[in-house]
């Protein structure tokens, strides 16, 4: 094993300012003839190399390179001796040098050219640039990363220069606007705006240029068709150091799924209200009943008057003539209140679609098994997953159903023989079965041609309309709705609803 | 039981009710009985076409916008007018009924009646307006006629009231016999008292009339 120069390693002072500068200097020193012979090795040089000075003087350079380069250091040299033509030579680069131990490692390699009067000569000076070589390395890592994230990000985002023009776009960006990033490069990221929204957007970002800090705020932008691309805008300004603008950041949340969800949940929550609206039946019957009430009670009282005139012969024919008018009047108005009620019941755009009863009926639960749980009563749910559809209008599906519910818990407060009210939905032949099974006291043989007919009711604030409406739905979709004992005692109501066909989906 | 005078009107059927139909079909019928109506689609209708001399009986719907049928129930009650009312409520007003009734309302019919109760119903309110009014006009006529007894005439007909003979009365005041007895024919007289009962009687209601009047 060749030993390694130690710090204390006895060595003559060196005779002069060269030889100082030589042994101080923290860069490593090498000091070759023209030919590349070796004729001063510094300590630092033996500190980087692991060789000692008396080990390397008098051997060719190249040692100290790695294998591949060393055949082409003779010819370098050869070349200048020749040519004079100074590849290197006050310029320094970054070579790659070999340790004693056969590792090979990056250094930073200034040559010089010197007269003494030994000769002519190199020297040259190595600086160990692992470190620095390393942190570069992973500076690179990290800018390949950053874009990787930015290229790779699932948000839109646009670059700006500080003008606002774009000077880089993401993937993301490309697939909002439908695009490849060529197509923006350049553009003034106001011209992808809305027309409606540019100027606002233009002065939100002039500002943000101005005050700093960060905007966030939805702005439309048009897509490559012309389509409006609802997004929620957040930008930042970037900075250099000193705190000059270097350019505006944009990112662009698409906000389209979150409206057509909204819309969506909108939708049915319009839906529910309406649903809820007719769910309150006994409340809307009540004020029907009032409004049926008046022309009904005018129509007896006329009739009793007349018949009462006609009897004491008190009423001449004329007279009797205006009486029979006003009843005829009155008579059209309990006919008009009754369309108006109609009316109510139908969605204002009555809406014939593809229904799926179970969804239906998991809607039109929400709004009654509090009331059901409340009243000590179970509800079970039977429902098909696959039903095919049905055509109709969901709403008024949805309120026999719910009718249809009440009844069954009306019945149950009177009368418990069962504690269940079981739902279920089936595909039956060519229909959709909707079926709703109580455990009250069922219904009485002699009322049993009665149920359904208006104003027929066996409840004290009942109205008796409840079902009547439910047959005029339910006939309106071409369906049936019948009702049976049940095993338990109680009632079970069958609504069919027809499968909807090809062509009636497709209207 | 007091004969009307003649001048006096004849008793009414004041119906107020915002339904304009059903107002005039009641009327019918009860004209259809000879019962006289008349009509107002409101309250304050009511309140500005009524005079508290015209009897009658109110046949008031206890649901009207603006004025209820209660609140016209309290004003009259303020104003002093003395009317029969019978209440007509619809489904589901039974407390609604219950608070008139509680508040003096004479009787009230439910929505949807048939036309016999009503008549019923509202003959017997007028008899009874009929029978309050005519207590009333007695009344006003004995204090009318106490009003022209004097001073000693009055003093004898309290002594009377309280069951003295005449023989008493006369030394009670130091009078003879005899001007007691003219002094008794004298209240009989302008009091048109058939017997001491019947003078007696009247003293205790005019008693209660003037120590109601003094509240
Ligand atoms: N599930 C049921 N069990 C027993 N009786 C019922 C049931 N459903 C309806 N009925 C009878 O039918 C009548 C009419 O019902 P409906 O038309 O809904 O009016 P309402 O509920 O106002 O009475 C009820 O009063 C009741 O007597
Ligand atoms: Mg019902």
């Amino acid at each position: 094993m060749v030993p390694t120069p130690a710090a204390h390693d006895p060595r003559p002072v060196a005779p002069d300012r060269f030889e100082a500068l030589l042994e101080a200097a923290v860069d490593a020193i090498v000091l070759i003839t023209r030919e590349g012979i070796i004729t001063r090795f510094s300590r630092s040089a033996e500190k980087l190399f692991g060789y000692r000075e008396d080990e390397v003087i008098g051997q060719n350079v190249n040692m100290l390179m790695p294998p591949h380069e060393r055949a082409h250091h003779d010819g370098y040299l050869r070349n200048y001796r020749e040519t004079g033509e100074k590849k290197i030579i006050g310029i320094g680069r970054e070579v790659m040098a070999r340790h004693r131990d056969g590792n090979t490692f990056p250094i930073e390699l200034a040559v010089g050219e010197f007269e003494s009067q030994d000769g002519q000569g190199f020297v040259g000076i190595l600086r160990d640039i692992t470190r620095r070589k390393a942190q570069e390395a992973q500076l690179t890592q990290q800018a390949e990363e950053l874009r990787l994230v930015f290229s790779n990000a699932p948000m839109a985002f646009a670059v700006t220069d500080p003008e606002g023009r774009v000077i880089n776009v993401n993937a993301a960006c490309c697939t909002l606007f439908g695009g490849v990033s060529d197509d923006f490069l350049q553009r003034p990221i106001s011209t992808l705006m809305h027309e409606e929204d540019r100027e606002d957007g233009a002065r939100a970002l002039k500002s943000l240029l101005a005050v700093g800090g960060s905007v966030r705020r939805p702005l439309r932008f048009v897509d490559r068709t012309g389509d409006t691309i609802h997004t929620q805008m957040y930008a930042a300004v970037g900075r250099d150091n000193d705190g000059t603008p270097r350019m505006l950041i944009v990112a662009l949340m698409d906000r389209g799924p979150l409206i057509r969800a909204t819309r969506e949940a909108e939708d049915l929550r319009n839906r529910l209200t309406h649903v809820g609206r007719l769910g309150t039946l006994g409340e809307m019957v009540s004020g029907i009943a009032h409004e049926l009430g008046q022309p009904l009670s005018a129509i007896v009282n006329y009739a009793h008057a007349s018949r009462r005139m006609l009897d004491n012969d008190s009423i001449s024919g004329d007279e009797l003539k205006e009486v029979l008018q006003k009843i005829a009047a009155q008579g059209e108005r309990a006919g008009q209140v009754i369309r108006g009620l109609r009316a109510l019941l139908r969605r204002r755009d009555e809406s014939r679609e593809a229904l799926d009863c179970s969804a239906l009926v998991r809607e039109v639960i929400q709004l009654c098994e509090h009331d059901i749980r409340q009243a000590g009563f179970e509800l079970m749910l039977d429902l098909a997953p696959d039903l095919p559809p049905v055509h109709g209008d969901a709403i008024q599906i949805q309120q026999v159903v719910l009718n249809l519910l009440r009844n069954a818990l009306d019945a149950m407060r009177e009368e418990t023989r069962d504690d269940r009210i079981i739902v279920t939905t089936r595909a039956v032949d060519r229909d959709v079965l909707v079926a709703v099974a109580d455990g009250g006291p069922g219904i009485d043989e002699q009322q049993g041609d009665r149920i359904g007919e208006p104003f027929f009711t066996t409840k004290e604030e009942g109205l008796g309309l409840g079902l009547s409406i439910c047959h005029s739905i339910v006939s309106a979709h071409e369906g049936s709705l019948r009702f049976e004992r049940n095993s338990r005692g109680g009632t079970t109501f069958r609504l069919r609803l027809p499968r909807a066909t090809e062509r009636s989906t497709h209207e | 039981m007091n004969e009307q005078a003649p001048d006096l009107p004849s008793a009414t059927v004041f119906i107020v009710d915002d339904e304009s139909a059903v107002a005039d079909s009641i009327a019918l019928l009860l004209r259809s009985v000879g019962i006289q109506t008349r009509v107002f689609s409101s309250a304050a209708a009511f309140l500005e076409g009524y005079q508290p001399d015209q009897p009658g009986c109110l046949l008031l719907d206890v649901r009207m916008p603006r004025m209820s049928g209660l609140e016209l129930q309290k004003e009259i009650t303020s104003r002093g007018w003395s009317l029969p009312i019978i209440f007509i409520t619809g489904h589901g007003d039974v407390p609604m009924a219950v608070e008139a009734m509680r508040a003096g309302a004479t009787d009230f019919l439910q929505k949807p009646f048939n036309d016999n109760e009503l008549i019923r119903r509202v003959q017997h309110a007028l008899e009874q307006d009929a029978h309050d009014r005519a207590e009333q006009t007695q009344r006003r006529s004995m204090l009318e006629q106490y009003g022209t007894l004097t001073a000693r005439e009055r003093e004898v007909a309290w002594m009377l009231h309280e069951g003295l003979a005449n023989k008493a009365i006369a030394l009670d005041l130091s009078l003879s016999e005899r001007t007691v007895e003219q002094h008794r024919a004298q209240i009989m007289r302008k009091m048109q008292a058939r017997s001491l009962a019947a003078l007696v009687q009247m003293l205790i209601t005019i008693r209660q009339t003037l120590s109601a009047n003094q509240h």
